[in-house]
């Protein structure tokens, strides 16, 4: 989701507020602004250690830190365990993680719910978990103190154990010990001079049960008795079931129940062959409603009509239309971004145990507040009674953060069918034609050169679907807004200095329901404004690298990593033959990232073959995953550019499987290289800000080798202009 | 590290043109070194209306169902248009795929049920690479001759020839070759007398 | 019944002979390590070993391992001594992890096929296999380490 920065106001005497369980066991609280209830961690066991919600240590040794964000690629259950493991002194091989389950103790620092997203585990988990491995430390060593009785200050840590002298006593020695203290009031943090984990490449902690099998994903779980649906959903937004017949499908082989919920017709069977096999029978008649006659191809003609007209206005410097009318030299240009697919390898997957008075859920969530809520309302439950199982996640990018949890309260419905632990499998088809997708936008950009070549004016108009309004989010992210920020992040706060800038936008009305996708606005916004500052290098006879960097003066960290990536790619020596450069900088979700793509065209075919990038996001944990995400982020936009789009006719999808909406293959994949800035900055977040250059990295470096504008996604050589 | 791969997606009119030009290329010596005639005395020879037994079938092999492995290029086509098959699938050792990627790999012994998934036929390959059967830009004429050579062929005689033309389960999946794909233009029992016509004629060829 | 080995033990079972044998492999023998991506050989996230074939088992009907021997990410080596995992962890490959059990399975068969990989034998191997988080140049670099410790160990 969108994740600008905010700031939390938050004191660190404030954050850990400790407290002495009636029982006598330790117990930490923590509290956070805006929640204003005081949760409990769970009382400790007789042979743990669990001095707060986040750690737990066992005479065994183990260090099992409680990971309150979702793991769905994003390194998480190595980063946050890196940083309570560093302030612990813990012995890291033996570390391990356990997702939190579902309580408010758990939620986000920042957005006060329990969630994972806006690239922002890391940087809002900073110092929870340090704060919560230094007060781990304290009480261990006070432990040890005492037994020794010596002062604590006279004691170290290392690896796992106390220190004193020529004594030691381990962690999992002083258990017991430490387990009836009385938590301290203030913990010191480390001199980041002394990091031993933070900041170095460590191996992901989760890395060795994906590689045997053992893993498990949603789609994995399994329960006793337990029955697997599928769902026949309307095939176009919007529609409504009239009726059904499942007399074919009732019959067949390992059928329990068919039924009809809010969302289709639910298929229950033994297994989910049989269950896609019977569903494949039904015969539903819909009412197909307003959207029958939906097509993407008449949506973005009426964008570009609703483009001509002036739109709300969400930035306004200096005078953008008169700068315009008295420029040397302008230039316009339209944008277009198709509707895309979040498209994670495990398609959306939910199992549900729901009781007389309780409700299990087992799945791959990053919305476990809002999935609970919305499951209880479902089962009919109060929030208490509804747990959340987190599983591994098989990918995520925003998708299974859905603001009215559609696969989870769906399968709660199925479940009051099935009378039974059922898990709701959705197939490819019916992952891709769910819904919930990046929408598509149109950019219209005009801009003016003086007669020395420098920008004087640009004019940003955007069309496009509002991801917020109609949801939970709409008032607390559009605030005394008219317009949705998420919609015009990464244009909104256009770097350039331009003198007079507008930016406006035009909320598009259309039946089709979306969601953030892997960096949110900034998947669109960034190919815009970046494809469009190269036209108006081109304009002013400029090197699109020098153009930016006259530009971008005021804004060191920008150019920090424009500079960095354009060293790295040897901007200044000529393309090999037949290669074309691109360049392309932007800043999302605390991070600057700046990309260089080489790509060569054949008949038509584009072939990246290198993409260079840096990336700045501050103060860092773990360099090995920043790279990783920094990568990944680049196929996961490079895919996008040359290869993704979702189409509507007749209201219908028109694309289904891998087949119509490819992904980027091993043998398309260029050879990526990664270069982190080093600085002391605020840290920033990383599972996004990848992705936004690469889409104009490779348009401008096709524009390079081709002499053709890229001005709509993905790449069809034959529509440049 | 690699650096250019980019398989080309041409259309269909240009890679008759380039294959045409490929086939001329090579055929020559290949012809040359089968036959004691020249290229230009078969051509001369086989010029007679008993061409036309041959005419008379070779749009079944001239139908992407055919032709989609009978292609130039170490690689598969897909689709009535004849585009190279996704995944970057190769050729292989045999004519049945690379290493982790064998024909067999997803395609079975029969087509699967539904649109798009992967046809299929027992013994599903591609002709080997020392004996590629290319047939994509050959003039009927020389078409023809290459179905007939043992050393184009597999070592087919006539008899053999005509018994895979109409038998193999392979080439009879050209009828029925699932859904969402265009069979063959021709009935199997037609194509089959059509065949057997040019055999008893003494499978002449025609002029060019 | 349908006879077959998985791992090297023998099952036998009381399946539709049409059934996946991805889905018979998952519910029915628990191996969950296999994933269903895209039920029609798109994605290679349901790789499987049949007779030391790299099949899409989505698509493959049970009936075609009837007297085989199926080998699943479980079987490549639950203790990760197989050359291919340990470069894998070395490269830290896996981001989300759900394509990974695919992605092993067919780089073992290209690696036993081809000891000393190319770029090319890999851009040819490797492209059935979809990964969504972008993990592709550190399995390269991950095959490239296993065709080493190969070669310095002499053994797979």
């Amino acid at each position: 989701m969108s994740g600008r920065k905010a700031s939390t106001g938050m004191e660190r005497r404030d954050f850990l507020k400790f407290s002495i369980a009636a029982s006598g066991g330790l117990m930490i609280g923590f509290q956070f602004p805006g929640i204003g209830k005081l949760a409990f961690a769970q009382q400790a066991s007789a042979n743990t250690f669990m001095p707060n919600a986040f750690v737990r240590i066992g005479t065994d040794e183990r260090v099992t830190v409680i990971v309150n964000h979702s793991e769905m690629g994003q390194g998480v259950y190595t980063s946050l365990p890196m940083l309570l493991a560093e302030e612990l002194d813990a012995d890291w091989t033996k570390v391990g993680f356990e997702p939190a389950p579902v309580d408010p103790k758990y939620n986000h620092p920042v957005f006060g719910m329990q969630m994972t997203g806006g690239s922002s585990s890391v940087w809002s988990g900073m110092e929870q978990f340090r704060q919560a491995g230094a007060a781990a430390r304290a009480m261990l060593i006070a432990a040890a103190a005492q037994q020794w009785k010596t002062n604590a200050t006279a004691c170290r840590t290392e690896s796992g154990a106390v220190f004193n002298g020529s004594r030691k006593l381990t962690y999992g020695q002083l258990v017991g010990a430490a387990a009836r203290l009385t938590p301290p009031a203030n913990v010191q943090l480390k001199d980041p001079k002394t990091f031993k984990l933070i900041g170095k490449p460590i191996k992901r902690l989760d890395t060795p049960e994906k590689l045997n099998g053992k893993a498990v994903f949603g789609i994995d779980v399994k329960l006793p008795g337990m029955l697997t649906a599928v769902v026949v959903r309307a095939p176009i937004f919007g529609a409504k079931m009239k009726s059904f017949d499942d007399s074919r499908a009732l019959s067949m082989a390992g059928v329990r129940k068919i039924a009809a919920i809010p969302s289709g017709v639910a298929v229950i069977a033994d297994s989910f062959w049989q269950a896609k096999m019977a569903r494949d029978v039904i015969r539903v008649d819909w009412d197909e409603g307003s959207m029958q006659t939906f097509s993407t191809s008449q949506m973005m003609q009426q964008f570009r009509e609703q483009a001509k007209s002036p739109g709300t206005s969400v930035r306004n410097d200096g005078d953008a239309a008169g700068a315009l009318a008295k420029a040397a030299k302008k230039i316009e240009a339209v944008y277009e971004v198709p509707y895309l697919s979040h498209l994670m390898m495990e398609p959306l997957n939910c199992a549900v145990d729901l009781r007389q008075d309780t409700c299990e859920i087992w799945t791959g969530t990053q919305f476990q507040t809002v999935d609970r809520a919305n499951a209880a309302k479902a089962a009919g439950l109060p929030n208490e009674k509804v747990q959340i199982h987190t599983t591994f996640l098989g990918g995520g990018f925003g998708r299974r953060a859905n603001p009215q949890s559609d696969f989870v309260v769906e399968a709660i419905h199925v479940a009051k069918a099935a009378g039974a632990p059922v898990k709701v499998i959705w197939t490819r088809e019916d992952d891709m034609a769910g819904g919930w997708y990046r929408p598509a936008f149109l950019h219209a950009i005009e801009g003016g050169l003086d007669a020395s070549g420098n920008a004087v004016s640009w004019r940003s108009r955007l069309v496009g679907q509002s991801i917020m309004a109609g949801t939970l989010f709409a008032a607390m992210m559009m605030k005394g807004k008219d317009y949705d920020p998420s919609s015009v992040e990464g244009v909104d706060d256009l770097p350039y200095a331009i003198p007079n800038l507008a930016v406006e936008s035009h909320q598009a009305d259309v039946g089709i329901p979306v969601q953030w996708w892997r960096s949110v606005g900034h998947s669109h916004t960034a190919f815009a404004t970046e494809c469009f500052v190269d036209e108006l290098a081109g304009l002013a006879e400029k090197d699109p690298y020098q153009f930016r960097r006259q530009l971008l003066g005021k804004q060191p960290r920008h150019l920090g990593v424009l500079d960095l990536v354009a060293k790295k790619a040897e901007w200044d020596k000529p393309a090999p033959k037949g290669i074309g450069r691109g360049i392309a900088v932007h800043f999302s979700f605390g991070s600057y990232s700046a990309q260089v793509a080489e790509v060569s065209v054949t008949d038509g075919n584009v072939r990246v073959h290198r993409m260079v990038c840096a990336i700045d996001c501050g103060q860092y944990v773990n360099p090995g995953i920043i790279a990783a995400q920094t990568e990944g982020g680049a196929i996961f936009g490079a895919s996008a550019a040359l290869f993704q789009e979702l189409t509507f006719a007749s209201g219908r999808l028109q694309q289904t499987n891998f087949n119509t909406f490819p992904v980027m293959r091993m043998n398309e994949c260029p050879e990526i290289e990664t270069y982190i800035v080093e600085n002391n900055e605020k840290s920033g977040g990383i599972g996004e800000p990848g992705v936004p250059c690469a889409a104009p990295a490779i348009a401008n470096a096709v524009f390079a080798v081709t002499g053709k504008r890229i001005r709509r996604l993905p790449i069809r050589l034959t529509e440049a202009v | 590290m690699k650096r250019v791969y980019a398989v080309v997606r041409v259309s269909l009119a240009s890679l008759m043109v380039l294959g045409f030009a490929g086939a001329l290329w090579f055929s020559r010596p290949v012809a040359a070194a089968e036959q004691p005639a020249s290229p230009n005395k078969i051509a001369a020879a086989a010029a007679s209306d008993d061409g036309d037994l041959f005419a008379a079938f070779v749009p079944v092999l001239r139908h992407p169902r055919c032709m989609n492995c009978h292609s130039q290029g170490d690689f598969p086509r897909q689709g009535d248009d004849g585009h190279p098959h996704t995944m970057n699938i190769r050729r292989g050792l045999g004519g049945f795929g690379v290493t982790s990627v064998k024909c067999s790999t997803c395609h079975q012994d029969h087509n699967l049920g539904g649109a798009h998934l992967p046809p299929g036929a027992p013994s599903w390959h591609l002709p080997p690479p020392s004996m590629p059967m290319i047939w994509q830009g050959l003039t009927d004429a020389q078409l023809c001759e290459s179905i007939k050579d043992p050393k184009q062929n597999r070592n087919r005689n006539i008899d053999q020839l005509v018994e895979h033309l109409t038998e193999d389960k392979l080439v009879m999946w050209g009828w029925n070759p699932g859904e969402g794909r265009t069979p063959v233009p021709m009935p199997h029992d037609e194509f089959a007398a059509k065949v057997k016509q040019w055999q008893a004629a003494g499978a002449p060829c025609p002029a060019r | 019944m349908i006879g077959f080995s998985v791992n090297g033990k023998r099952v036998d079972l009381d399946v539709d002979p049409f059934t996946p044998l991805l889905w018979v492999i998952r519910e029915h023998l628990g191996l969950t390590g296999t994933k269903y991506g895209c039920g029609m050989a798109q994605c290679g996230a349901c790789t499987v070993h049949i007779d030391g074939t790299a099949v899409r088992s989505c698509v493959a009907p049970v009936s075609r391992v009837i007297g085989k021997a199926v080998t699943t990410i479980e079987g490549l080596s639950s203790d990760l001594s197989n050359p291919l995992q340990r470069a894998w962890l070395e490269e830290d490959v896996p981001q989300c992890g759900y394509c990974q059990s695919g992605q092993l399975m067919s780089a073992a068969v290209l690696l036993r096929d081809k000891p000393t990989p190319t770029d090319e034998d890999i851009d040819q191997a490797m492209t059935g296999n979809i990964c969504r988080c972008g993990t592709y140049p550190r399995i390269r670099r991950a095959i490239h380490r296993a065709a080493g410790l190969v070669a310095k160990e002499g053994t797979r």
